[in-house]
């Protein structure tokens, strides 16, 4: 009959593995902090032009992916957990990537409402003007003067 | 509880009434406290989507205004926190060896980092913000050099975000605290539920790596925005 | 599990005897008994006896608006005042009754008993989420008695953060506080329905009304911390100036209609869901049969579940939402018509050839299909784009969102409520005052709000107190006036009746409508420990057979004629025993 030790069910990590995973975490912190500060430049990849700030995006998104990977499965045990727990441990991540939906709207309009704000300050505002908010003509397309 | 007619004819110490054995209670909490987390998720979630709309509007403003932000001290909280989420793992690893003594120990190491960490945050952090009229309000922006070229609206929406969510981070680590304080008690006293049982701290372990998980994300976020 | 006996198994257990143990009602007489208890059952009498306080509160303030609008000028009320009345009557509806009611009433009664189980997986937890809902509870209407809110239940920023002189902070914290109880309530459920079933009681053998719940606290983990931080941060855009969804400030309030239509679309479909549920296990027990196409059922449940967080855009085609955005939520807003659909038609296809018996949950069931099939099909028309623009904020919505909120949720719980009560207090309800109740509810929730649908495709828009530009909606909003008054001596009708029943009813047997399940094996009422000893499943669900018919009929004698014992033929003649 199952469980009647609870312990003798659960993995026992050995300590090291926490070292380690600690170890790796402090030097991915490391890594990220190195590549915040570099200027890439404008990047040519596959014919096409990119801001390099995307690179300092990507490369920062993905080592905090690692380091947070890193957390759930090791410190937080879930490589060890049964799979009615990895499916939980799973869900709100991949839930959360519904409400990213709310991106969308803003990529695709039309018509981009400007704050009143940007013509008593000019300031730098809004620096990147979507394709979408252009018409054929390639004017920028205002809700209102 | 009301009086409960208890059909198990053997009491296990650390068992709840409602459950039939140890392993089903300790599923049981782990599938109840990873519930919660999905919420915890959620709401940080929500959060950050606000924050990723409102860089990519204003990517500029935000690089220009975050250089109020000093790197080094958003590193040393960074490796405080995953230092912390370390003597919390090995808190839970004694916990499951029951050496109580030793369970306590890196307890208190977890919340001598957590008090670490607000340390840093509410002293050489936050005011400064307040000196340089960075905080949210009718006199945000009036000293021009803070805001390093910035418009003072969008700048003002970062430091808004900033202090949201890092505010929220921070009630988080001190419920966190209370949370880890009233159980290193519980170790104090052998109360059974603790130490027959070492589900209870994995509990509060996994709560606060979560607090550590939106941290790792918070910082390059807040502290590392390219230009 | 050595202490399980499985001879004990699906043989239906009578009267408790002494050494049984007594019922939950009898395990303790005195006050502390109650608020300290752990019992999920005494928990879900608790929160009965709270959300029906709730809805008596906002019924009040729906009979105020619908006094007001009998005359084009306004009646009584001033237009700050009107305002106040509507937004306290969508909060206090929506956040303290809707959403709680059939979750935290029926779903914790029910739960634990339909799986087989002693209690909830966490039985303090629960108790706590009892009292942060009354503290939001008191919170709210201290809030609402102490200024008011002005800003309807939707809280739309900049109004509700930068320009509302009203007690929006107050009122918001009391929201996002029922929102951390039906959290804990949910995170309850799911660790329960994961890890506390009995042995045997597989996923396929659970009850739809468990289905339902399930798929109702998924939705409200992953939902609800979405408003709650929202709401947050209007409050500390109201509070510090923190502008996140203020134009003035650098934001976007558009973001805020987007976070909050994120979690309060799901939550139409939280507190649809569970009366769904409902509503299967009535049909089952009512007709005698299993529920056609169980399995539909129950995945349909997950489906509206997650379909149902992909709609949220169709309540913003008039903002700068984009276009396309929109049509994509326009479309999947017609997709969720297909699994409602489906409940829907098994439902029904379930009465074929079924016996089906005229008692009062199912008057509430079959109101039920009638009224939230109305309120399914106006919703479309809401999500076509073109449609929407001209239906927008008028009471064609109004009427839409009442057939389905009300029309669903109330009669599944009103239905509910008079099938289990038997099981909750061990009493029957007079069934003549209980079928008076139901069919004043279905006829004057009709009266409401159908002449609403005409008024608001004319163009009545909704949150105004006056229409003297439009004298001609006055004999629309006095047939709604009249159906409202119908409706409230329906919904009153059963708080007299069933108070009288808890002394005065017919003693209920421990399965008086001969269903099938669980919860029916056990006492009326059951004893705190819900069963003798651990049941074990051996037969599959809504196994129902001639045996239990014969149970049903004897109870509905005994509640048509007190103190006969026996059945009644068709020919009104009562015969003592058991056909063989």
């Amino acid at each position: 009959m199952k469980g009647t030790h609870h312990q003798g069910a659960h993995h026992i990590v050995p300590p090291l593995t926490y070292v380690k995973t600690l170890a790796a975490l402090l030097a991915l912190m490391g890594l990220t902090i190195y590549f915040g500060g570099i200027v890439f430049g404008p990047q040519h990849l596959f014919g096409l032009t990119i801001d390099g700030s995307y690179l300092n995006n990507g490369i920062a998104m993905l080592i905090a992916v690692t380091k947070a990977f890193l957390v759930i499965t090791i410190f937080m045990g879930v490589k060890y957990a049964s799979s009615l727990v990895k499916l939980w441990a799973m869900m709100g991540f991949i839930w959360l990537t519904l409400i990213f939906i709310i991106l969308n709207d803003y990529g695709t309009r039309k018509y981009e409402p400007v704050p009143s704000w940007t013509k008593e300050d000019a300031g730098t505002g809004m620096n990147r003007t979507m394709e979408s908010n252009k018409d054929m003509d390639g004017r920028m397309l205002r809700s209102r003067p | 509880m009301a009086a409960v007619t208890h059909d198990h004819d053997h009491h296990v110490e650390g068992l709840h009434h409602q459950f039939e054995d140890m392993e089903q209670q300790s599923e049981t909490y782990l599938v109840g406290m990873w519930s919660f987390l999905v919420s915890e998720v959620m709401f940080f979630g929500a959060m950050f989507l606000a924050y990723s709309l409102y860089r990519w509007k204003y990517q500029a403003d935000f690089h220009a205004v975050h250089e109020n932000l000093s790197v080094m001290w958003g590193g040393i909280n960074t490796t405080v926190l995953l230092i912390s989420s370390f003597t919390m793992v090995m808190g839970v690893h004694f916990a499951q060896l029951r050496k109580g003594k030793l369970v306590q120990m890196m307890l208190g190491a977890t919340i001598a980092c957590a008090f670490g960490f607000l340390f840093i945050k509410f002293t050489f952090e936050w005011p400064a913000k307040a000196v340089e009229h960075l905080v949210p309000g009718p006199t945000f922006g009036t000293i021009k050099e803070a805001l390093h070229g910035a418009n003072p609206r969008p700048a003002e929406l970062f430091f808004s975000l900033y202090f949201a969510m890092t505010g929220f981070h921070a009630l988080h680590i001190i419920v966190g605290i209370l949370m880890l304080a009233y159980l290193a008690n519980m170790w104090r006293k052998e109360h059974p539920l603790v130490t027959k049982d070492y589900v209870p701290t994995e509990l509060i372990g996994l709560y606060w790596h979560f607090v550590d998980l939106v941290w790792i994300f918070l910082f390059p976020l807040f502290y590392l925005i390219p230009r | 599990m050595s202490d399980l006996n499985p001879s004990n198994a699906a043989a239906p257990e009578g009267e408790p005897t002494h050494d049984e143990g007594v019922s939950y009602l009898e395990a303790g007489h005195t006050i502390k008994s109650w608020l300290l208890t752990g019992d999920h059952k005494r928990i879900a009498i608790l929160y009965l006896i709270s959300t029906t306080l709730f809805f008596v509160v906002g019924s009040i303030l729906a009979g105020l608006i619908r006094l007001e609008l009998t005359s084009p000028a306004g009646v009584l009320l001033e237009n700050d005042t009107y305002n106040k009345v509507f937004s306290a009557h969508g909060i206090v509806m929506i956040f303290f009754f809707l959403i709680p009611a059939i979750p935290a009433v029926l779903g914790n009664f029910l739960i634990p008993l339909m799986i087989g189980a002693r209690d909830l997986a966490f039985p303090r937890l629960n108790l706590a989420s009892w009292y942060v809902f009354m503290a939001a509870g008191v919170l709210a209407v201290f809030g609402l008695c102490t200024g008011g809110v002005d800003t309807g239940w939707t809280f739309y920023t900049p109004y509700s953060s930068l320009y509302s002189n009203t007690q929006v902070t107050i009122v918001i914290m009391a929201a996002f506080l029922a929102g951390f109880s039906s959290i804990m309530t949910a995170v309850n459920f799911i660790a329960t329905v994961h890890k506390m079933r009995a042995p045997g009681m597989t996923w396929f053998r659970l009850p739809l009304f468990v289905w339902a719940a399930y798929a109702t606290s998924v939705m409200i983990v992953l939902g609800t911390p979405v408003i709650a931080i929202t709401l947050a941060l209007v409050v500390l855009e109201r509070v510090f100036r923190l502008g996140v969804f203020s134009p003035e400030l650098g934001g976007d309030p558009v973001l805020f209609q987007h976070l909050f239509w994120f979690y309060s679309h799901p939550a139409v479909y939280i507190m649809i869901l569970p009366s769904f549920g409902v509503i299967s296990e009535l049909f089952a027990a009512f007709t005698r049969k299993r529920v056609f196409g169980y399995h539909f059922i129950a995945f349909s449940s997950i489906a509206i579940a997650g379909l149902g967080f992909l709609v949220w855009g169709h309540h913003m085609f008039v903002t700068s939402q984009s276009m396309y955005q929109g049509v994509v939520f326009s479309l999947i807003s017609f997709l969720v018509a297909v699994p409602s659909a489906i409940k829907v038609f098994n439902w029904t296809a379930t009465m074929y050839k079924g016996h089906v018996r005229m008692q009062t949950p199912f008057l509430y069931a079959l109101g039920f299909i009638g009224l939230f099939t109305v309120g399914g099909l106006t919703g479309l028309f809401l999500a076509s784009m073109g449609t929407d623009v001209h239906l927008t904020a008028t009471y064609f919505v109004v009427a839409h969102f009442h057939y389905v909120m009300v029309g669903g949720t109330i009669m599944g719980f009103l239905g509910g409520i008079h099938f289990w009560w038997p099981k909750m207090f061990g009493r029957m309800y007079p069934e003549f005052w209980g079928k008076l109740s139901a069919i004043s509810v279905f006829v004057g929730f009709n009266v409401t709000f159908m002449p609403q649908f005409i008024v608001g495709f004319m163009g009545m828009p909704r949150r105004y107190h006056y229409y003297y530009f439009a004298p001609e909606f006055q004999i629309y909003n006095i047939l709604s006036t009249a159906g409202a008054t119908v409706l409230a001596f329906g919904f009153a009708l059963p708080a007299f009746y069933l108070t009288w029943s808890l002394k005065k009813g017919p003693k209920a047997t421990a399965n008086p409508w001969g269903a099938h399940g669980l919860e029916w094996q056990t006492a009326s009422p059951p004893i705190t420990a819900n069963f003798v000893s651990t049941p074990i499943v051996t037969d599959e669900v809504y196994d129902y057979s001639h045996m239990d018919e014969y149970e049903q009929q004897k109870s509905t004698l005994e509640m048509d004629k007190p103190g006969t014992p026996g059945v009644e033929t068709k020919d009104g003649e009562v015969i003592a025993e058991e056909p063989k």
